[in-house]
């Protein structure tokens, strides 16, 4: 046990990020895949056939959906797609691995050489390198729990999720904050929902994080030294992905003061994350788990990708997350934050461009306003997202529009929602129909006022006097007696007008 | 032996589509010549007695009812044991398997099926088709019609020895490296090679991935050629089916031998090189093409020993992987658990599954593919096989056809070669076939010298072409084997 | 050339338990047909690009169009150990492979 000063301690942290891809089928054969919504919740072992189960005689055949998925992720990254690459087996011996091996790329992936740009929680701006991207298949699962809530005491093989394309992306070591690796999960997150390639639900394992995680120590002596590399796998939230390094932070200082070992050839270490305990543990070593005898898979041949493929795939890249966001912020006004929000969804950012594109006047601040606050709220309430309420890029705009000539008034704005939702009539028709609108009768408002005037001495006098907070009472008064016809804007309006001059 | 009339293929079918024969009939007599012979053969281990009268009931049935039934109505075919039925069990002459069954029938399964014939039995093989004489078969070996004492070749010795004998007029097995060729030449029968893609690989059990072809056994190359017709073409399942069209392989009829070149590598035919027997026909066909009309041209094929150093690391290896599956999870047999963990489980359900040949070999593949051995073996091997591949391309340049002994010598005793390396070198002639990827066949030619009990055994000739040119190696093996006139009625 | 250690090395990486008192034979014989391989090494591949398959094909890919795949009883009717619509196996520690 050493206690030698560190002058300085960098924490040094490359991802492996493994995205399933929401195919409609499994990589290699055509059988229906568990990461895909329509078959999320299929019962154990029943998205299986002869080459999931790999029986005797059976054989892989590449799905182009996911090679496609594959490609739009990597030149989403910045990344060269290779316009050749090819299938190699990854040899080794697991009950949820039924062939005994994993098809995967060993030397030549499908995309490498990228980059992704984040923005830190603390406002910089931060390239990650992508080293590598490149498709394999995922193993299936193995469980303790019986149905009935029995613990079973051996292992239950379930292949459902056998076979699911799985990218697995590469970046280079280039983090050194536990944050700064959450937030590129995030984002990166953000981006994979936003092309349409993953559900991204991380409950469901649709995205799992490893961590490659060792220490950079400068000691007081001047003499630099790196600690062996942890691996921590599968981890499928982002607390799990903070806690990991930041466990594993502190836990590799304390470990080479104990034993002094160092950063060296066959020196790396695979843990696992006990998510109760907060802490990472160490694997069971076997001495040949590495030795997977990569070679080229002979029943598979290799994927050419031409100019023209190439071409129409790029052409299916929608404006990225992170240039939309700063678009709307520079060009819209949007609050950074709002922003955020907006291209969270990709048909959220959709319907919020529609909407501006179609009013044309600049009320892009209001509409973002309409749709992350009562839309938002009405999608909350009805378990979907605010593009899937059934509200037309037409009918945001036209609710805008009654807004925006003070028409309609902010009580009535969840009302005439609930009403486009699924409608196909205009928001101004469903309005009038429903006497949402508000009818500005000069005369009676002005009775109104008169009459409110009238009953709140008080409150009248104190506007009158300077103290406007007090005409709240009043417009309360008319709001009352005008059963909410009237817009509240116009109401303070008039009532100011005749207290003030 | 059986004395029943021997037909062919084409005779039955075209018998039972005419309405001169019925189905039922075919099969009544197949399986009466199959319980007659196979009990001193062994080359069926399992027979579809009731399954196979069912089918041929619903045959006549067709053809009753005005139907076309295929154009191999009523034939019926032995299935290397290897090759996947949802009839019966599919246990690749290996304990692992026994009792395995298949859900799915393979490919070529389907394709004979749907032309009216009729799968008839499991033949026995080579366990995983890893030999040259069907002795590694768990269950029992399997006897060389002509001489029981004798092996029928391997690995496909049970499809050979069916068709050999003459249980069957037909039987399909796999060639990975001579599988087909070499039993048909010890059983005196026409074993044939497609080229690499021709025919679907989805539901033979994987043994060389990139070598393993499925081709038929039969009396004739005309049989032969039909069989391909129906099992080739390209398959939606198996990603290295090539997409020439089959009916490709089909030759143009009467084949002249006169001008066609017949290339008789220097290698095939060695002083020593050969059994005298083996070389006295070899001789004596080279002397009959030319006496026809046809050139003979020498041919200088130095990789030719090499083929089985090359062959022996790339099978291997794509062996190890494939049989990787074997691992007593999800189907086949599984040790006890005797509670000392899964390593163990996975190590005692291979080791006592397993026969002592693909242990070897699964060994071998392991060991050429781990770190630090994969260049100088596994990429070695790839790089020799381009080699191999290149210097048939420069000889088919000077000749038609390649032409040579099948094997070195007929069919060896029993037991004869216990070293695994001298078993291996049996496949000299016909390995680098499967390693480049062309086509193959072996048609029988003659006899070799009485023994003691005035026993002989058949010689194969080994006729090769050029990738996807089918149509020309049938063409000129056709018209080699009208001038051959090989009588296989077997000794009384 | 394989010594009896290397033999047990790798078949504990193929997964296969051979007797002890079989191992003096298999390297025996796992030599002699290295022995022969060796032949390989007398060749100059300089500049020779492997050849991995026999058919130069690229690009062979399905749509995406979900079949039926296979019913349960067809995957659990082979299966050595099953416990409710799963394949058992012994205890299996760690996470999850690769």
């Amino acid at each position: 046990m050493n206690d030698v000063a560190i002058r300085t301690k960098r924490l040094k942290v490359g991802l492996e990020i493994h995205v399933e891809l929401q195919t409609r089928s499994k990589m290699f054969t055509r059988t229906p895949n568990v990461a895909h919504p329509d078959f999320e919740d299929a019962p154990p072992n029943t998205l299986v056939d002869p080459v999931v189960a790999a029986l005797p005689g059976t054989l892989p055949v590449m799905n182009r959906a996911a090679v496609e998925m594959s490609m739009l992720v990597g030149l989403a990254l910045g990344c060269d797609i290779a316009r050749f690459s090819k299938w190699d087996r990854k040899n080794y011996y697991y009950p949820d691995l039924p062939k005994g091996y994993q098809i995967s790329q060993y030397d030549l992936p499908l995309c490498h050489d990228g980059e992704f740009m984040i923005r830190t929680d603390e406002g910089d701006d931060r390239r990650i390198g992508i080293i590598r991207a490149h498709l394999e298949e995922d193993t299936g699962k193995l469980g303790h729990d019986l149905p009935g809530g029995s613990t079973f005491e051996g292992s239950l093989v379930d292949l459902n999720r056998a076979g699911t394309p799985l990218l697995e992306i590469v970046t280079h070591p280039d983090f050194d904050r536990a944050e700064d690796v959450v937030t590129f999960g995030q984002e990166l997150r953000v981006l994979c929902r936003f092309l349409g390639v993953t559900q991204g639900v991380m409950q469901r394992g649709h995205m799992r994080f490893e961590p490659n995680i060792n220490l950079e120590m400068e000691l007081e002596d001047g003499r630099v030294v790196k600690t062996p590399i942890v691996e921590v796998k599968n981890l499928n939230s982002f607390r799990a992905v903070r806690g990991a390094i930041e466990h594993e932070y502190d836990r590799q200082e304390v470990e080479w003061r104990e034993t002094g070992r160092e950063m060296g050839p066959g020196a790396k270490s695979t843990y696992g994350w006990d998510d109760e305990k907060m802490v990472t543990v160490l694997q069971r070593e076997k001495e040949d788990a590495h030795d997977y005898r990569y070679f080229p898979d002979p029943d598979l041949v290799p994927v050419v990708v031409d100019d023209a493929w190439l071409e129409e795939v790029r052409a299916q890249l929608p404006e990225l997350p992170a240039a939309r966001r700063t678009r709307y912020v520079d060009d819209f006004g949007l609050r950074e934050k709002d922003a955020v929000v907006l291209v969270e969804e990709r048909g959220l950012s959709e319907l919020f461009e529609a909407s501006v594109a179609t009013l044309n006047d600049g009320s892009a601040v209001a509409i973002a306003k309409l749709l992350l606050n009562q839309c938002a709220k009405r999608a909350n309430e009805s378990g979907c997202g605010v593009h899937q309420l059934g509200i037309s890029a037409d009918q945001i705009a036209g609710v805008i529009k009654l807004r925006e000539a003070d028409e309609l008034g902010t009580q009535s704005i969840d009302a005439l929602l609930a009403l486009l939702s699924g409608s196909d009539d205009s928001a101004r028709e469903l309005a009038e129909r429903e006497g949402l609108l508000v009818i500005v009768d000069e005369s009676q408002l002005d009775a109104w006022c008169d009459e409110a005037i009238a009953a709140n001495e008080q409150a009248a006098e104190d506007v009158r006097n300077g103290k406007m907070a007090a005409i709240g009472r009043l417009v309360g008064h008319v709001m009352k007696s005008s059963g909410g016809s009237v817009d509240a804007k116009s109401v303070q309006a008039g009532l100011r007008k005749k207290l003030t001059n | 032996m059986t004395n029943a009339p021997r037909h062919t293929c084409t005779e039955i079918a075209n018998a039972v589509r005419g309405g001169e024969r019925t189905a039922v009939e075919v099969i009544e007599e197949t399986l009466a010549a199959i319980d007659a012979s196979n009990e001193s053969i062994n080359a069926f281990r399992e027979v579809f007695h009731e399954e196979a009268m069912e089918t041929a009931r619903l045959i006549d049935a067709k053809v009753a009812r005005g139907e076309d039934p295929g154009r191999l109505a009523g034939v019926p075919v032995g299935i290397k044991d290897n090759i996947a039925t949802t009839e019966g069990t599919t246990t690749c002459g290996s304990r692992i398997l026994e009792g395995y069954r298949s859900p799915f029938d393979a490919t070529v399964v389907e394709r004979l099926r749907s032309e009216g014939a009729i799968p008839i039995g499991r033949t026995n093989c080579d366990e995983f088709a890893m030999g040259s004489s069907t002795e590694n078969c768990a269950f029992g070996t399997v006897r060389n019609p002509w001489d029981t004492s004798r092996v029928p070749g391997g690995s496909s010795g049970g499809s050979a020895a069916a068709v050999g004998s003459g249980m069957v007029p037909a039987a399909i097995g796999s060639d990975t490296g001579g599988s087909i060729r070499q039993p048909a030449s010890f059983c005196g029968c026409v074993g044939l090679k497609p080229t690499y893609g021709r025919v679907s690989r989805y539901g033979l059990v994987a043994f060389g991935s990139s070598l393993d072809q499925i081709g038929p056994f039969t009396r004739t190359v005309e049989d032969a050629t039909l069989l391909l017709e129906v099992m080739g073409g390209r398959d939606r399942r198996d990603s290295t089916s090539a997409d020439q069209p089959i009916k490709d392989v089909v030759p143009e009829s009467n084949v002249d031998l006169a001008g066609m070149r017949i290339g008789v590598p220097r290698q095939y035919v060695q002083s020593g090189a050969n059994d005298p027997d083996v070389q006295a026909c070899v001789d004596d066909v080279v002397a009959r093409i030319e006496s026809l009309g046809g050139q003979i041209v020498e041919i200088d094929l130095p990789l030719t020993e090499t083929g089985i150093s090359t062959y022996y690391v790339i099978a291997p290896a794509e062996a190890s992987s494939n049989l990787a599956r074997f691992d007593g999870i999800r189907y086949g047999y599984r040790a006890t658990d005797d509670g000392s963990g899964l390593e163990q489980l996975y190590a005692r359900t291979r080791a006592e599954g397993f026969g002592p040949e693909v242990q070897r070999r699964v060994m071998l593949g392991t060991y050429v593919l781990s770190s630090g051995y994969y260049d100088a073996y596994y990429k070695r091997a790839l790089q020799v096989r381009r080699l191999i591949k290149d210097e048939f391309d420069r000889a088919f340049k000077s000749c038609d056809i390649l032409l040579g002994p099948t094997s070195p010598f007929t069919a060896f005793e029993l037991g004869g070669k216990p070293d695994p390396m001298s078993m291996y070198l049996c496949d000299v002639y016909t390995v680098n076939a499967n390693i480049a990827g062309i086509c193959g066949v072996s048609i029988p030619a003659g006899m070799d010298q009485a023994d003691a009990d005035g026993r002989r055994r058949p010689i194969g000739i080994h006729l090769q072409a050029q990738a996807f040119e089918e149509s020309k190696l049938l063409g000129v093996t056709a018209a080699l084997e009208k001038v051959l006139a090989f009588d296989d009625t077997l000794p009384g | 050339m394989l010594s009896e250690e290397a033999v047990r090395k790798v078949a504990r990486l193929s997964r296969l338990a051979i007797d002890e008192s079989q191992i003096p034979r298999y390297a025996d014989q796992l030599s002699s047909i290295l022995q022969h391989i060796e032949r390989i090494q007398e060749l100059d591949v300089e500049g020779v690009e492997p050849m991995a398959h026999p058919l130069p094909l690229n690009n062979r890919l399905d749509d995406d169009v979900p079949n039926e795949g296979m019913p349960i009883e067809d995957l659990l009717k082979n299966a050595p150990s099953v416990r409710d619509d799963y394949i058992s196996v012994p205890k299996v520690l760690g996470e999850g492979s690769s």
